[in-house]
C-alpha cells in the first residue's frame, strides 16, 4: 500500500491556502455568526476538504466546489444586504416573546416554543421574571435578545443629576 | 478529469447551496438556532451530507431525499416537543439548578458528571467569583449556564437609585 505522505502535505496545504484567501475574500460578515445559513456554510466548507485530502477527488474538482459554495454565499449575502426584499426572502424576522412584562403568548405558539425556553433564556440574559422585561425577542438566529423595563436597567451616568 | 466534469460540480455545489438555503429558511430560527445540543447535530448533519453530493458520489436526487427526510424529522419532533409534555422531557433536556442560594448543590453536579473546578469556571466566565454572590446557577438545556445574583450583590439599577433618592433629605442649593 502506497501511503503518499507528500501528496496529502501537498494537497492539504494546497487547500488550506485556497481556504484562507476565499474566506478572507469572503469577509467576516459572510462566514460569521450572522445567521444559521452562514453557519451551514461553515460546515459544508470544512465537509469538502477531506475527499481532497485523501485524493478521492480531484484537487481541481475541490476547488471548483469549494469556489461555487463560497461564491454563491457571497451573492446571497451582498443581495441580502442591499436589498430588503431579498433579506426577507432568506432569513426569518424577530418575533416578539415578551412584551411589557408579559408572555407573547400568540407568538410563542407561532414559533413552537415552550414558556420553558424563553424562561431559560431570560435566565441567561440574568433576568428571572418577565414583568422586569420590557421586550423580548427571538432573534433570527435563534437567541433571545432582552431589553429591560426602564427602572430595571443598570443606572447609567444620566441617572446620577437626580442626586444633584 | 474534464472541464465537464468540473463544470457539472460548479452546478451541483450552487444548486446544493440554494436547496440547502431553502431548508435552513423553512427550519426556521428556533430549529437551527442553538437552543439544543441536538438542533447543533442536525445543522452538522446536514453540512456533511454535502460533499458526496457536490462531487457526483450519490445522485442529486439521493442527496434531496435525504437532507429533506432529516429536515422534516426535525420539525415533527420540534412540533411533538412543542404540543406534548411527555415527548418533550423524553427529547430534551430540563435545567439543572447548580448553585441555589449560594449553596452549591453537589448532587446535581453529580448528575450532570460536572466538577466543581468547571462550575467555578464558569462562573468566573460570567464575572462571578464567590459563590456567596449567586442566587441560582442552573445548567440550561442548551448547555450554557446562567446566573441569577442576589439581590444585594447585583449591579444598580435605575429603581434603586430612585429609591435611594426618596429616602435621602434634599440638600439645599
Amino acid at each position: 500500500m502506497e501511503l503518499d505522505l507528500g501528496g496529502i502535505v501537498f494537497r492539504v496545504s494546497i487547500m488550506y491556502l485556497y481556504a484562507l484567501t476565499l474566506v478572507r475574500i469572503a469577509g467576516k460578515q459572510s462566514i460569521g455568526q450572522l445567521s444559521a445559513m452562514d453557519f451551514i456554510v461553515t460546515l459544508i466548507i470544512g465537509d469538502l476538504f477531506d475527499d481532497v485530502f485523501w485524493a478521492e477527488v480531484p484537487i481541481l474538482q475541490g476547488l471548483v466546489g469549494f469556489g461555487t459554495i463560497i461564491l454563491a454565499h457571497i451573492l446571497v449575502t451582498y443581495a441580502s444586504s442591499r436589498s430588503t426584499f431579498t433579506h426577507r426572502l432568506v432569513t426569518p424576522t424577530a418575533t416578539l416573546v415578551i412584551q411589557n412584562g408579559k408572555l407573547v403568548q400568540e407568538n410563542l405558539q407561532r414559533e413552537w416554543m415552550r414558556p420553558e425556553t424563553v424562561q431559560f433564556e431570560m435566565r441567561l440574559e440574568g433576568e428571572e421574571h418577565p414583568k422586569e422585561i420590557q421586550e423580548a425577542r427571538l432573534e433570527p438566529k435563534g437567541q433571545i435578545s432582552v431589553l429591560k423595563a426602564p427602572s430595571s436597567k443598570p443606572v447609567q451616568k444620566k441617572d446620577l443629576r437626580l442626586f444633584r | 478529469m474534464d472541464i465537464n466534469e468540473l463544470l457539472w460540480t460548479a452546478l451541483r455545489a450552487s444548486f446544493v447551496y440554494f436547496f440547502l438555503l431553502l431548508v435552513v429558511r423553512v427550519l426556521g430560527k428556533r430549529e437551527i438556532g442553538n437552543t439544543s445540543a441536538f438542533d447543533l447535530i442536525v445543522a452538522l448533519i446536514l453540512g456533511e451530507v454535502v460533499d458526496e453530493i457536490i462531487y457526483g458520489d450519490v445522485m442529486i436526487l439521493q442527496g434531496v431525499i435525504a437532507i429533506l427526510v432529516v429536515a422534516i424529522w426535525h420539525l415533527v419532533n420540534s412540533w411533538a416537543s412543542f404540543k406534548s409534555d411527555f415527548i418533550d422531557k423524553l427529547t430534551g433536556a430540563s435545567p439543572t439548578v447548580m448553585v441555589k442560594n449560594g449553596h452549591i448543590q453537589q448532587k446535581n453536579l453529580a448528575k450532570e458528571r460536572l466538577n466543581e473546578e468547571e462550575l467555578f469556571s464558569e462562573l468566573r466566565i460570567m464575572g462571578v467569583e464567590d459563590a456567596k454572590e449567586v442566587k441560582q446557577a442552573t445548567l440550561e438545556p442548551n448547555g450554557k449556564v446562567s446566573v441569577l445574583l442576589e439581590d444585594w450583590a447585583k449591579p444598580v439599577q435605575y429603581q434603586h437609585i430612585s429609591e435611594a433618592r426618596s429616602k435621602t433629605p434634599k440638600r439645599k442649593s
